[in-house]
């Protein structure tokens, strides 16, 4: 065995080189300057509706500025052409627990915390997502923590969390769902305290002339239920009067979300859970998003009557089956029809794949899509449950979930036909830059060569 | 004696004549179909299916429908009602007997419930055949059945309650039982086999016997060499069948060393060896076609919970098969229900096995397998008219079952 030392060196000097091209390769993704390129494609769905056959895009920095059949394009802009590929927007993944190894925590009310913490940027996740052709992935704390932590919308690209940001601080979870060996009414009424205390703190800091205290939290009846609750009067906190840096920097994003600057995003483990989620957003007046149980549909007349929702999300499984407890009469249940029907405009969730031997149902997204259509949801519904509506659902519709000017060059191309088994995705564009080939896909490839076999 | 004869013909000739009027009145039905899989063959665009009572009559291109029949049109697609080769679903209680080690003469029937949800679900989903086997922790765990899914009487439902005798090559015949080492046995499960050397021994001890004693009907048997025979009178005679090729043999195995013994096994006692399971098939396929052994592999979908260091060989199993001309057919044993069959096999269409073959092997392909081609798996004249309709290519992720038909009869849940 001889030891070369120059060579180690060598190698020592490459790697580093390498290093340095992808810091400077990754370096805050969207600023990296894109020249201005042009996508031809047998077919591109805009996922609003229309159909473009052989159209174009066209990308400048990251964004769409135009999409049509017959567009200008301006001298010496790069053109590349995939006249069998079918162009759809990136899926959005409205709620997830991608690259968080531990998603709950021991602790109950932990607002404080976030997922950027949590997030392992080389889980094998990310490829996964990207394989199924996912541009944008709200990952958020899990189901089991009372008053969770706060989420990030997330790119599933690039080397470090910041690299893969999108938005952060997006929400803040909160889960109806009992902890372990707690009932539901031990765990409402420990959420209830949750604010009531926060409130009493705020009350603390203001600093108020004798005989002027602001007043106690009083009681309300909910107009739904029609039970008394204790309701804090938050209209009776005058943030201005509390001396700067005094709020406990642990509480303060607790007191974002009073505040509005921080959405919630509520989770119900069950149908009865919506109006308990009904009675904290009305209650504390916050902004809330509600994710659903496969139980959602037995919600739906709750659900329908409130205007001012937005969409709710579901979980994977999108079909249950009931057994009638008398007759033994099966049911299955179309979760998306039904909650179509009723007119709630809903997102589904897809479960995050954790190796590539995860290749049936759930999985996959353009199968969410095929099943949301097999049980008779509109086609443009379907796919906008996974693209436009859960882009509605983390507040980035303005820049996500469809193909349209103006909006983020996010898009999947598919070898073919979307619902036709045989279909890949086939390239995975976010921001206008290709993150995702198959032909690069080492792990895919190996499993398609054909291979023979002998002994 | 002559007088009374007169009035008999003239009944019988009565009596037949209804007959023929009642047949003539049997309903006619045409199925007029985009495209019809008929397990056999190239697919038929734009086909016709005759139906005659719960016969097929005839199928084709040019297949003219006569005055009167009731026909129903298919925008999709038509196949034969597909077939289950291996489930062990509807089994009430344990999977095998676990008391002996050896127990070819029990019956799979007589654990399985009929009225099972998951016959219901399976007919849904348009599975109208499923054979089922005592589970894999016995060595030789019994004779398997073949059954409809549909809900009808014991007599209709099973086409076969000794289809097949069903042996268990798999570490689980072994796993789980303990040695006798000193301390005094306190379960049955201190027992052999604990290896795969004890399963292949006992497997071979239980033929040999059975081809020594073939032909004594003794109750007390002497010796062969130290061993005591230890098989009835019945499972004797259940095995020498096998070893005449009079009856099936079904041997799970999985990993190579096993789906091996089991083709050694096959030769040394003449056995007619269907493989379930089957793994690592794809790494033997000269011995497999050598051996003429049929397979009943998972589907794709199996393996997504699965892994190993070279993913892609069960992956490519299919098509090697195909390639090979192995025949081959499917079963959900160890990986899921048979409703879920087709969720299983769009993985193996996705990579890479074609439709028409995907078809076959649910259909033609698994009724030969099984030894019931004479009655169902393909749509040809004279075959059940068990048939189920797709409003899609079957494997299109956005296709539905439409109807199911069995013995003629459209399905209504």
């Amino acid at each position: 065995m001889s030891f070369d030392p120059t060579k180690n060196i060598k190698i020592g000097l490459k790697h580093s080189l390498a290093l340095l091209t992808l810091f400077f390769a990754f370096s805050g993704f969207s600023a990296s300057a894109q020249e201005s390129l042009a996508i031809r494609a047998g077919k591109i769905i805009t996922g609003v509706g229309q159909e473009i056959k052989d159209g174009t895009i066209l990308i400048e920095q990251g964004k769409i500025v135009a999409i049509g059949k017959e567009i200008q394009l301006p001298a010496n802009v790069k053109v590349q052409r995939y006249p069998n590929g079918v162009i759809i927007p990136g899926f959005v993944f409205a709620h997830s627990q991608a690259g968080l190894r531990i998603s709950n925590e021991n602790l109950p009310v932990v607002p404080y915390i976030s997922v950027m913490d949590g997030i392992d940027p080389i889980s094998r996740n990310f490829p996964n997502l990207l394989r199924e052709g996912v541009t944008t992935v709200h990952v958020l704390p899990g189901n089991r923590t009372r008053i969770g932590g706060q989420g990030a919308i997330l790119r599933p690209y690039g080397k470090t969390v910041d690299e893969m940001l999108v938005k952060n601080a997006s929400a803040i979870k909160i889960s109806l769902a009992p902890g372990f060996g707690q009932s539901p009414m031990s765990h409402m009424a420990a959420m209830r305290n949750d604010f009531l205390s926060l409130y009493n703190y705020l009350k603390s800091l203001i600093p108020v002339e004798p005989g002027q205290e602001l007043p106690e939290a009083g009681t309300a009846v909910s107009s739904l239920t029609g039970l008394v609750r204790p309701a804090p009067k938050w209209s009776a906190i005058d943030y201005k009067k509390i001396p700067e840096g005094k709020i406990d920097a642990q509480r303060m994003p607790f007191v974002k979300l009073i505040k509005k600057e921080i959405p919630a995003v509520i989770y119900c483990s069950q149908a009865s859970d919506v109006l308990k989620a009904f009675e904290i957003m009305d209650t504390h007046g916050i902004k809330a998003r509600i994710v659903m149980s496969s139980s959602a549909y037995k919600a739906k007349d709750i659900l329908k009557k409130r205007k001012d929702l937005g969409p709710i999300v579901i979980s994977p499984n999108l079909e249950t089956t009931e057994i009638d407890p008398i007759t033994g009469k099966e049911k299955k249940i179309k979760i998306g029809k039904v909650l179509h029907d009723a007119g709630i405009e809903f997102a589904v969730e897809t479960v995050t794949p954790s190796g590539i031997f995860n290749l049936s149902g759930s999985y996959h997204p353009w199968f969410q899509v095929a099943t949301l259509i097999k049980q008779g949801v509109p086609k443009d519904v379907a796919l906008k449950a996974l693209t436009l509506t859960a882009a509605k659902a983390i507040g980035l519709d303005h820049r996500l979930g469809s193909l349209e000017k103006g909006k983020d060059a996010n898009f999947v191309i598919f070898s073919g036909d979307m619902f036709d088994v045989r279909t890949w995705v086939d390239h995975v564009f976010i921001e206008g830059r290709e993150v995702y080939a198959r032909s690069k896909d080492h792990e895919l490839q190996e499993l398609l060569k054909d291979k023979e076999k002998g002994n | 004696m002559r007088t009374l004869k007169k009035p008999i013909t003239l009944l019988a000739l009565l009596s037949l004549g209804l007959l023929s009027v009642t047949a003539l009145q049997a309903e006619v039905t045409a199925i007029r179909a985009s495209k019809i899989f008929t397990g056999a063959g190239a697919p038929i665009e734009n086909g016709v299916i005759l139906i005659n009572g719960d016969k097929i009559t005839d199928v084709g291109q040019k297949v003219s429908i006569p005055a009167g029949a009731k026909v129903i049109e298919v925008k999709g697609v038509v196949t034969p009602g597909w077939i289950n080769a291996g489930s062990t679903e509807g089994i009430q209680g344990r999977l095998a007997e676990e008391v002996e080690e050896v127990t070819p003469e029990i019956r799979v029937l007589d654990s399985l419930d009929l009225d099972s949800r998951n016959f219901k679900s399976a007919l849904k989903e348009g599975i109208t055949t499923v054979a089922i086997s005592p589970g894999e922790r016995n060595v030789i765990g019994g004779l398997g059945a073949i059954v409809r899914t549909k809900p009808q009487s014991l007599r209709k439902m099973v086409v076969n309650d000794q289809a097949f005798l069903s042996v268990s090559m798999v570490l689980s015949a072994a796993y789980s039982n303990r040695s006798m080492r000193g301390a005094a046995p306190y379960s049955i499960y201190y027992r052999i086999p604990t290896t795969r050397m004890g399963t292949v021994f006992l497997i071979r001890r239980a033929f040999t016997e059975a081809k020594t004693y073939s032909d004594s009907k003794k109750i007390t048997l002497p010796q062969i060499g130290s061993l005591t025979p230890f098989l009835s009178q019945e499972g004797r005679d259940i095995l020498l069948a096998c070893t005449q090729g009079k009856r099936k043999v079904r041997i799970r195995a999985d990993y190579k060393q096993e789906i091996r013994s089991a083709i050694m096994m096959a030769k040394e006692f003449g056995l007619s060896l269907t493989i379930e399971g089957a793994l690592e098939a794809a790494q033997l396929i000269p011995e497999i076609k050598e051996s003429k052994t049929q397979l009943l592999i998972r589907p794709g979908a199996y393996f997504e919970t699965f892994s190993k260091e070279d993913p892609s060989q069960f992956l490519d199993l299919p098509k090697a098969l195909t390639k090979a001309k192995i025949p081959f057919a499917f079963s959900t044993t160890n990986w899921g229900s048979s409703a879920s069959l087709r969720t299983g096999l769009r993985m193996d269409v996705r990579f890479g096995l074609s439709e028409n073959d995907a078809i076959n092997a649910v259909t033609s392909q698994a009724a030969k397998i099984l030894g019931i081609d004479s009655k169902v798996g393909s749509i040809a004249k004279g075959k059940n008219a068990d048939l189920v309709a797709f409003t899609d290519s079957p494997f299109s992720i956005t296709s539905q079952v439409d109807w199911v038909m069995v013995d003629g009869k459209v399905q209504n849940d």
